[in-house]
């Protein structure tokens, strides 16, 4: 414990020079600000700022770089919250109930709950970090192809509970989401599908592009009038933004289950804080005692995938550092910025480079408290953003979305897709299929297709290795509890009003 | 016209230097097929400052990332062929028409070689519980268990898939690739121990070896790589065998001859500069410097070898 405590000191004494705190600074507030701005999302403003990290100790390259990751998770909410367009895919599903909240005239208390929720989850993600990451990291390595198959699996089922649309509907959604995650090169024979002669087509539909069509794009195709909050206050102080004492109460329990889930998913490489806000949402409307209220501005729907993103952007870093193995492209990205900096990341980072992992670990502290402390004072600002008119807000963020879907691959076929799926987006707003469950089809199919395959050939064929692995197992029967549930419950009542009857 | 208006436009910097020469007159852009961090991207990064200098011209680096690095090419062989439209590829955009269908450009008649820059050596890699730690005991292992074990490939086609495969037939192997969606993912099924071997870039062996999780069996060039002559070349015990990635630098066809001929003699100038191929080798490249005129005429057959692969490997 003293040990940890000296390495963790000796991370500050890095951090807290002038040089590092600026780019520690510098790096969350334009995360916030990309993680704000639909279609611009870490991604982007990390590639961006690469090139600039040539000319920066490897302390200050990282801690920039990662400051934007994390300051992404942060900001992606806020828009997601405000005027119903997600800033990045991860907040997606904070456009549900946060969006709802903005609708009752509470748009403040959404931000300020995201904005806590959000920095204590990231805590316990670094406390994490800070004790068990080879711990964690070994756990990580237990998964293979068959776990990750059931995690999944059991995430695609619980995905039509996102939303408030009916079951048909949404699973129409999900499977709709799944069918557009077919599009690309099928990663166990090499086969292209669907893919219409488009070489752009060859590695996906890109999700960012389908994420601003869906949510975005036909955001602004329905709603051509007004504003988003006309009754928005114009000074907001913090009694404002403060939520209810029965609801502060009613945030505990889903604070800790969304950062439960979400630290383990950010630490297994191939889930990351998208699939984690979706899961935690799925999974608080299925413990709740009163599903309906989901979509209505529930706080539980908005505290829990706000918590597990979060969680997750900080557990990311576990496999990223120990391991040498990123989970995301994001998390590949900085592992590219340390390459560039002469460190070969791997098993031995933590070992030959300690000091570089506690100055990061020391700038994530610090970072997020910066977060807190540049959040809070903006919701103010925020919220004046809805009393917007909708005639200059929305041109704008069509631009933003465009260039930002345009310079991440310096093509203008994203654009052309942003187009399409928001199309897409608007006829299933219009015949009533729920975004979130299709979006969540979108990113779970293609892995679980892909993990399912992979598992069926290394067992050379024999399903049983998705019950005869403990943790496979689980998922296996919880999804089957879940899919079975709605189906029993119907049949008990039916036979009972039939008994009654006769 | 636009030449023209360039010209003009000019004018006024040249009037100094009276010569003839009327290229470069401004920055030249290298494209690369990958995102901003990669390999590739670092490599870009690292021989455009030193090329540029000896241009005489700054030589800007641009990420057209998709569709596995056929992107990048294909935008570069349609771009106009003045020289100031470049293009950093590898090996394995050159067989994306075979791979990939039509991908809008041929990797012989679409482009000019200016010089190839680097070549980036993969190992074999052995999971640490595998009972085999050089290429002769892996060859025997396998042998010995025909069908019985398994490797994780980066993605079908991909050249660490080819190499595999190529080896296999050459010794007369029987293994199971298992595909994944890159490097990383098959690292981590190596060290889950869900597969016995991979072909892995030998800086991510080496750096996983160094902690004790894999064993480096061989490398795929066929001379032991510069500073790490103890891990042994796989053609140590199969005769020939070579697959290495090399990375190069092309510019459209029909690219001006003096265009042409001032990029292959920044990028020679560029490549003598010892501060780089010292950062290419910490980097895990081994910097491997051939003329334009040299690569034309040696890249057709390393591309046709490494296309009947593919072909063999996809037909299966």
């Amino acid at each position: 414990m003293m040990e940890l405590l000296a390495d963790l000191a000796g991370g500050f004494a890095v951090v807290l020079t002038i040089e590092n705190l600026l780019f520690c600074f510098a790096g969350v507030a334009m995360g916030t600000f990309i993680g704000v701005l639909p279609g611009l999302g870490a991604m982007l403003g990390i590639a961006l700022l690469l090139p600039v990290t040539y000319y920066l100790t490897p302390e200050a390259a990282i801690i920039m770089l990662a400051g934007i990751y994390y300051g992404g998770e942060y900001g992606g909410s806020i828009a997601a919250i405000l005027i119903n367009v997600p800033g990045t895919p991860s907040s997606a599903v904070a456009t549900i109930d946060g969006h709802a909240m903005t609708k009752q005239g509470r748009a403040a208390v959404a931000l300020f709950v995201s904005a806590v929720a959000s920095f204590a989850a990231g805590s316990v993600g670094i406390v994490l970090m800070m004790l068990f990451s080879p711990l964690i990291a070994d756990f990580a390595l237990s998964f293979g192809s068959v776990e990750y198959f059931a995690v999944l699996l059991l995430g695609l089922v619980g995905a039509a509970s996102v939303g408030r649309a009916s079951v048909i509907k949404s699973q129409l959604a999900v499977i709709l989401g799944v069918l557009f995650g077919t599009v690309g090169t099928d990663v166990s024979t090499g086969v292209q599908r669907f893919t219409f002669g488009f070489p752009e087509f060859i590695t996906g539909i890109s999700l960012v592009a389908l994420a601003m069509g869906i949510f975005g794009f036909a955001e602004i195709v329905s709603s051509t009038e007004g504003s988003a909050g006309a009754q928005g206050k114009a000074r907001i102080r913090l009694r404002d933004m403060l939520p209810a004492r029965g609801e502060i109460r009613a945030s505990f329990a889903p604070f800790r289950r969304g950062t439960a889930l979400g630290a383990l998913l950010g630490a297994l490489p191939g889930t990351g804080p998208t699939i984690a806000s979706f899961m935690a949402y799925s999974l608080e409307k299925r413990v709740a005692r009163d599903p309906t209220r989901f979509g209505d501005g529930a706080i539980e729907g908005l505290v829990a995938p706000e918590s597990a993103n979060n969680a997750a952007a900080q557990t990311a870093f576990i496999p990223t550092l120990t391991l040498g193995i990123p989970g995301t492209a994001t998390m590949a990205l900085i592992l590219g910025a340390l390459i560039i900096q002469g460190i070969q990341p791997g098993p031995r980072l933590m070992g030959e480079n300690e000091e570089l992992f506690w100055a990061l670990i020391a700038s994530f502290w610090i970072g997020n408290l910066f977060l807190l402390v540049l959040n809070i004072p903006l919701v103010g600002l925020w919220v004046r953003l809805v009393r917007i008119p909708y005639r200059f807000l929305f041109p704008s963020i069509v631009c933003l979305i465009s260039l930002g879907v345009y310079s991440i691959e310096l093509n203008i076929f994203g654009v052309f897709v942003v187009v399409g799926t928001g199309i897409v987006g608007y006829a299933m707003r219009v015949s009533g299929i729920p975004a979130a469950p299709f979006l969540m089809g979108f990113i779970l199919g293609p892995p679980m297709e892909e993990n399912l395959r992979r598992a069926l050939m290394l067992a050379r064929g024999d399903f049983t290795v998705f019950v005869t692995s403990p943790i496979s197992a689980i998922c296996v029967a919880l999804a089957a509890v879940a899919l079975a549930w709605p189906v029993a419950s119907w049949s008990y009542h039916k036979l009972k009003y039939r008994a009654r009857a006769t | 016209m636009r030449g023209i208006l360039r010209t003009l436009a000019i004018l006024p910097f040249m009037a100094g230097a009276a010569v003839a020469q009327d290229y470069p007159t401004k920055p030249v852009t290298m494209v690369v097929g990958f995102s901003a961090g990669g390999g590739m991207d670092t490599l870009a990064r690292m021989a455009a400052e030193p090329a540029g200098e000896a241009l005489g011209q700054q030589i800007a680096v641009e990420n057209r990332p998709g569709a596995g690095g056929t992107i990048a090419p294909g935008y570069v062989a349609n771009a106009e062929p003045d020289g100031y439209t470049i293009w950093l590829g590898e090996t394995a955009a050159t067989i994306g028409p075979v791979v990939h269908g039509d991908v809008g450009y041929d990797p012989i008649d679409s482009f000019v070689p200016i010089a190839q820059l680097a070549v980036a050596p993969l190992a074999l890699v052995a999971g640490a519980d595998v009972e085999a730690s050089n290429i002769q005991e892996f060859v025997d292992l396998v042998k010995a268990n025909p069908g019985q074990y398994f490797y994780a490939s980066p993605g079908v086609a991909t050249l660490q898939h080819l190499a595999v495969e190529a080896l296999a037939d050459e010794a007369g192997l029987e293994l199971d690739a298992i595909q994944f969606q890159g490097g990383s993912p098959s690292m981590q099924a190596l060290l889950s121990g869900e597969v016995s071997f991979a072909v892995v870039s030998l800086n991510a062996a080496r750096s996983q070896a160094e902690g004790g999780n894999v064993k480096i069996l061989g490398v795929t060039t066929a001379e032991p790589v510069p500073g790490f002559e103890e891990i042994r070349p796989i053609s140590d015990v199969i005769e020939g065998f070579s697959a290495a990635p090399r990375q190069f630098v092309m510019a459209p066809a029909g690219t001006p001859d003096d265009a042409v001929q001032a990029l292959r003699d920044a990028f020679r100038t560029a490549m003598e500069n010892e501060q780089l191929r010292e950062d290419l080798s910490a980097r895990g490249l081994v910097p491997t410097y051939i003329d334009g005129p040299d690569l034309a005429e040696e890249l057709p057959g390393v591309i046709e070898t490494w296309s009947e692969t593919a072909r063999s490997v996809l037909d299966n």
